[in-house]
């Protein structure tokens, strides 16, 4: 297990390789694309991270120093040319931050094939029309840039592995209920985190492997946990950071955030148009807080997971700078307290840095909890 | 003899430049005391005692002041801003200069120029000592080492440490912790250095960097720091013929003279 | 606050009366008693005593009919204002909340009273900097990071202090940007009332965006005829799309006399003008009085030669106004001869509303909203930012970019490298003042003032 794992920790803490015989691979940012449209025949995903960023001067002349530091990490890689390896790029409106990032890519950059797909604020009928219809589009797209048939019967097959991929990843996730979770919320992070660093066939089996050991483990060592904490996060793919927070005893046993297990819940109706059916489940699934309307069912997903895991306490963890994380956290926060449930709320930046101040805070954290 | 002289006081050092109408007759450069212009007459004293005049019988067609404490310098003639100062001196000393970055004691300035040598754009941090001579104090003091001692360990370095924290406070510490892990101290100096070229070269894009480019203010007189600056600039750092910590007060009294010749 | 910086002339005395009169009217309607009751119930209303102050300090060294110009606006947003706290206690059984970018013509439409909720975000920094901070300070204490834009933090504060008359109904959007749009939830939470939001596609200038924004108009006015005594009068939305036409009409106007050299008048006067027209009283015929008075005022400010008849700078202004500094203009009139000519917020290019039939005009409402001021440009794709940033420098001959940098709106920061760039190759003098649009502990007026004259001094020398 701890070699699957270690795996997916490599995934992350790397950039992408040339290889020979793959497919056209596209990086992304952001849960919202479907990742499904990336794994037709002669495409493979990529889920952009910045590992080992020391520094953003050069992002911060153009994105300014008040910006989600993963977007300026991620400019910064790119001028940097350690994407060399990918083929193209896929983006959303997701947040201010991201279109700039987008804005100041094309202008910097001029990439073969960028595109930012248009996601409604919103989840209504007109909405996913609107989504299926972005989507549609950049199938087509696709297919002229690298020569491609994207074919309904094509994405309903890729739609498959996902939902398959996704059954395994929230199988592997409910295992944490119990009383000695077979995984730490770092160990759990990594694969969530790492899954789209990784290709598809490669995740199927190792997440099979993984299932089976996890179910069968008899290791009780994290039934001693100093306490049982629910992590509510934005983009988080630092391992470090997860390690650090878990440092003082306390345990992650569940997570929810675009890149965390969470993201995975909810299947695409494999019966439906195919188009239809990724918009649909990628505007119905658990929100992003960018999204207007959905606050109401992210509170009662936190609320119930609390529960479901009989965590201690809470803690939100979002990049700073990161407006629509400072609105909904402290929306959340209020509301959460207000039903007696403990929380931290922390700030990160997306290059890791403060260890020590990480720890002290959750330290804290648990002592006021009387853990 | 006719002399113009222009005072840059800062709040570190004070400095005089003092001119004829044809060469540069003396510079001085000394600490800055609380007081604006005693700091200014301080410096023009010790200048005029380089040339061997008693300061009592100085006397200056024109005087410009410039720099922080410009405006409490009321035997001044006129003050400038320090950009257009370091603009006009740069270009009077080298007309290819076009990006000047001046590594202040507390400040850190871009200057982008124009052929003409008047100033097209340019760009200032006097909010916080990152990137600045203060940072450098900072650095040397936790080494126990002089700014030369720590420019020239610096410099025996291959690998420079990567130090990240933006605040030069918080600098401190963590070359507190990299010590504590047994890190080279070359290494860590070097790492240091490189903070500051990174701020340096950060400030120049904002006013875009076109060649010629070079440096001004004390930390110009870093070995060390300049030598990683070219590096990573992939450009060639011009040399000034002039003591760079003097451009401001150079490129005041060049205006002074500039308005009544 | 700085003090009043005019001479306290026949035109500012004059003005100052008339802005007097229509606070004591108040007194009148709704009356002594309800007054002191609103006055209580929200504090903010105080304001109002120091409006002369502003006129004042955008007076400043003025003249001629530019400075009667200056009066007459101010004297237009004290109406505003006043009928807004009239209104508020008699028709609160009829008011909505709206943001900024939904502007009210269809609330009006509907028999409604709209509040615009970021108003008091607008006005308090501009009059009464202290009470909008200690706002600012509410929200912080809440949870609130420092680093959101103080204009939706601002109207956290006052929701969470219960500063706002309680409304049936929200509507906002997901414009300007991520922290106007996310402050909703919270705003939604605080007063209890049911919110619809409408959705603005990224290409919003394509048909389909159009398309579907005008049906999102459309099950808005379903929302608020469900949960609102409002019904939607087709009659009555023609006559408000009439009169927004007949005003836009003679702002069209006045913008082309802004082209003249010397301008006629400028800055606060225009921006103000249209901030009203947009977000207090689209399609009211006091929008149309008010820029026939603008006319007016402007034909005579040429026929005596200008509005700063020394003017020495054109100057395009960038991102909103500084609230916190006002008078920045008047001042750099005095100072530099400078005048603002046009604002980011205040040019547009919306359509005369095509009045045949009820989807007629919603669809060119929603196009009017759809280029609403900031979100015009911070929504869509960044050649919408830059495409009009220098069209208006060339069309109105400006010889530099003020760019005002709010540190708090992020979409604006991380296009300032780009913004940089451009300007450099099409050497325009650019200069990007560092600061907080509401917050004036981050940088002060005087540090304002300081970059100015930095700039002014050194680049434009």
């Amino acid at each position: 297990m701890k070699q699957i794992i270690d795996g997916y920790k490599e995934a992350l803490a790397g950039y992408p390789q040339a290889e020979v015989g793959a497919g056209k691979r596209i990086g992304y940012l952001c849960s919202y694309v479907p990742q499904e449209l990336l794994t037709v025949p002669g495409l493979e995903p990529y889920s952009m991270h910045a590992p080992q960023c020391a520094g953003t001067d050069l992002a911060d002349t153009y994105m300014g120093r008040v910006t989600c530091s993963y977007m300026r990490c991620i400019l910064e890689a790119f001028e940097e040319d350690r994407y060399e390896y990918l083929d193209g790029f896929v983006m959303t409106t997701g947040c201010d931050h991201m279109r700039r990032l987008h804005d100041n890519l094309a202008y910097l950059r001029k990439p073969d094939f960028l595109k930012l797909l248009d996601v409604p604020h919103k989840v209504s009928p007109a909405a996913i029309d609107w989504y299926t219809e972005e989507l549609r589009r950049l199938a087509d797209d696709l297919a002229e840039a690298f020569d491609l048939e994207i074919t309904d019967a094509l994405v309903r097959e890729s739609i498959g592995k996902w939902n398959q991929a996704r059954r395994l990843m929230v199988e592997i996730d409910r295992l944490r209920r119990a009383d000695a979770p077979p995984l730490s919320g770092s160990e759990m992070i990594a694969l969530s985190a790492g899954f789209g660093a990784r290709p598809i066939e490669a995740n199927l089996r190792d997440l099979e492997r993984l299932l089976d050991e996890a179910r069968r483990t008899t290791d009780c060592s994290r039934a001693k946990a100093r306490a049982r904490l629910l992590l509510v996060s934005s983009q988080l793919d630092d391992i470090r950071y997860v390690e650090a927070l878990e440092a003082g005893g306390g345990l992650l046993v569940g997570e929810i955030g675009c890149t965390a297990a969470s993201s995975f819940e909810g299947q695409v109706d494999e019966q439906a148009e195919p188009f239809r059916a990724l918009a649909r489940r990628y505007l119905e699934r658990l929100p992003c807080p960018r999204m207007m309307e959905e606050h109401s069912r992210l509170l009662e997903r936190i609320v119930e997971m609390r529960g479901e895991r009989r965590a201690d306490g809470v803690i939100i963890v979002a990049l700073k700078f990161c407006d629509s994380w400072a609105w909904e956290g402290t929306l959340l926060l209020r509301e959460l307290r207000e039903a007696g449930v403990p929380v931290l709320r922390l700030e990160r930046e997306y290059f890791f840095s403060g260890e020590g101040q990480v720890a002290t805070r959750v330290q804290a954290f648990l002592e006021s909890m009387g853990k | 003899m006719r002399l113009w002289a222009g005072c840059d006081v800062g709040s570190t050092t004070g400095k005089a430049v003092i001119l004829d109408e044809s060469k540069v007759l003396a510079g001085a450069i000394v600490e800055s005391t609380l007081d604006p212009e005693k700091t200014a007459r301080q410096a023009l004293d010790r200048a005029a005692a380089d040339m061997d005049i008693a300061p009592a019988g100085v006397e200056f067609v024109r005087l410009v002041g410039t720099g922080y404490g410009r405006l409490q310098i009321p035997f001044a003639d006129e003050n400038v801003s320090e950009i257009t100062c370091h603009a006009v001196g740069a270009h009077h000393l080298d007309p290819k200069i076009r990006t000047v970055v001046d590594i202040g004691g507390q400040d850190l300035k871009a200057i982008a120029l124009n052929d003409d040598g008047t100033v097209m754009e340019f760009a200032m941090n006097d909010k916080c000592a990152a990137g600045t001579g203060r940072f450098f104090e900072s650095m040397a003091r936790t080494f126990q080492l002089s700014l030369e001692q720590f420019s020239d360990l610096s410099l025996t370095s291959t690998k420079p440490v990567s130090i990240t924290a933006q605040c030069s406070v918080f600098a401190e510490s963590e070359v507190v912790s990299l010590v504590a892990q047994k890190k080279a101290p070359a290494d860590i100096a070097a790492g240091a250095q490189l903070a500051v070229v990174r701020r340096v070269i950060s400030m120049a894009r904002r006013v875009g960097i076109r060649p010629d480019f070079t440096i001004s203010g004390g930390c110009a007189k870093n070995r060390g720091l300049m030598q990683l600056l070219g590096q990573r600039l992939k450009m060639k750092v011009a040399r000034l013929d002039f003591d760079p910590q003097l451009l401001g007060a150079l490129g005041a009294a060049l205006l002074a003279r500039r308005k009544s010749a | 606050m700085i003090g009043a910086a005019t001479r306290k002339d026949s035109v500012y005395l004059r003005w100052a009366a008339r802005n007097w009169l229509r606070i004591l009217r108040l007194g009148v309607n709704p009356g002594p008693a309800r007054m002191l009751k609103i006055r209580k119930r929200y504090p903010w209303v105080s304001g109002f005593l120091k409006v002369n102050k502003l006129m004042a300090r955008l007076m400043g060294e003025r003249r001629g009919a530019y400075r009667q110009a200056t009066g007459f606006i101010i004297n237009r947003l004290i109406d505003a204002l006043a009928t807004i706290v009239r209104d508020i206690h008699r028709r609160r059984d009829r008011l909505v909340w709206h943001e900024d970018l939904v502007p009210p013509e269809i609330l009006h439409a509907m028999g409604l009273m709209p509040f615009m909720v970021e108003m008091l975000g607008i006005v308090l920094p501009m009059v009464d900097t202290e009470l909008g901070e200690a706002y600012l300070d509410e929200a912080e204490n809440a949870g609130l990071p420092a680093d959101t834009c103080t204009l939706p933090r601002m109207s956290l504060g006052l929701a969470l202090r219960d500063h706002f008359p309680p409304p049936l109904a929200i509507v906002s959007s997901n414009s300007p940007c991520d922290g106007g749009m996310s402050s909703y939830a919270f705003m939604q939470k605080l007063s209890g009332a049911p919110t619809y939001r409408l959705d603005l596609p990224y290409r919003y200038k394509d048909d389909s965006a159009v398309d579907y924004y005008t049906n999102e108009l459309v099950k808005m006015i379903d929302f608020l005829e469900e949960h609102t005594p409002g019904r939607l009068d087709d009659e009555h939305l023609r006559e408000i799309c009439t009169q927004r036409n007949r005003a836009m009409e003679l702002e069209l106007t006045l913008w082309d006399m802004l082209r003249h050299k010397p301008a006629p008048l400028g800055s606060d006067v225009v921006f103000l003008a249209h901030m009203l027209f947009f977000g207090l009283f689209p399609g009211m015929p006091q929008a149309t009085k008010m820029y026939a008075g603008l006319v007016e005022y402007a034909r005579q400010s040429l026929q005596a030669g200008g509005g700063i008849p020394d003017e020495k700078y054109r100057v395009l202004l960038w991102n909103p106004a500084t609230l916190i500094f006002p008078e920045i203009f008047s001042w750099a009139e005095s100072e530099f001869r400078a005048t603002m000519i046009m604002e980011m917020l205040t040019f547009n290019r919306h359509p005369l509303i095509d009045t045949t039939s009820r989807r007629s005009m919603l669809r060119d409402l929603a196009r009017i909203m759809m280029q609403g001021p900031m979100s015009q440009h911070t929504r869509g794709p960044v050649e919408y930012f830059f495409d009009d940033l220098f069209f208006i420098h060339e069309h109105y001959s400006t010889d530099m970019i003020w760019m005002a940098g709010h540190v708090g709106c992020k979409n604006t920061q991380a296009l300032l490298g780009m913004m940089r760039e451009k300007c450099r190759q099409k050497r325009i003098p650019l200069l990007t003042i560092d600061y907080d649009l509401g917050d004036s502990r981050v940088v002060s007026v005087d540090g304002i003032k300081e970059q100015v004259r930095m700039f002014m001094d050194t680049v434009m020398r």
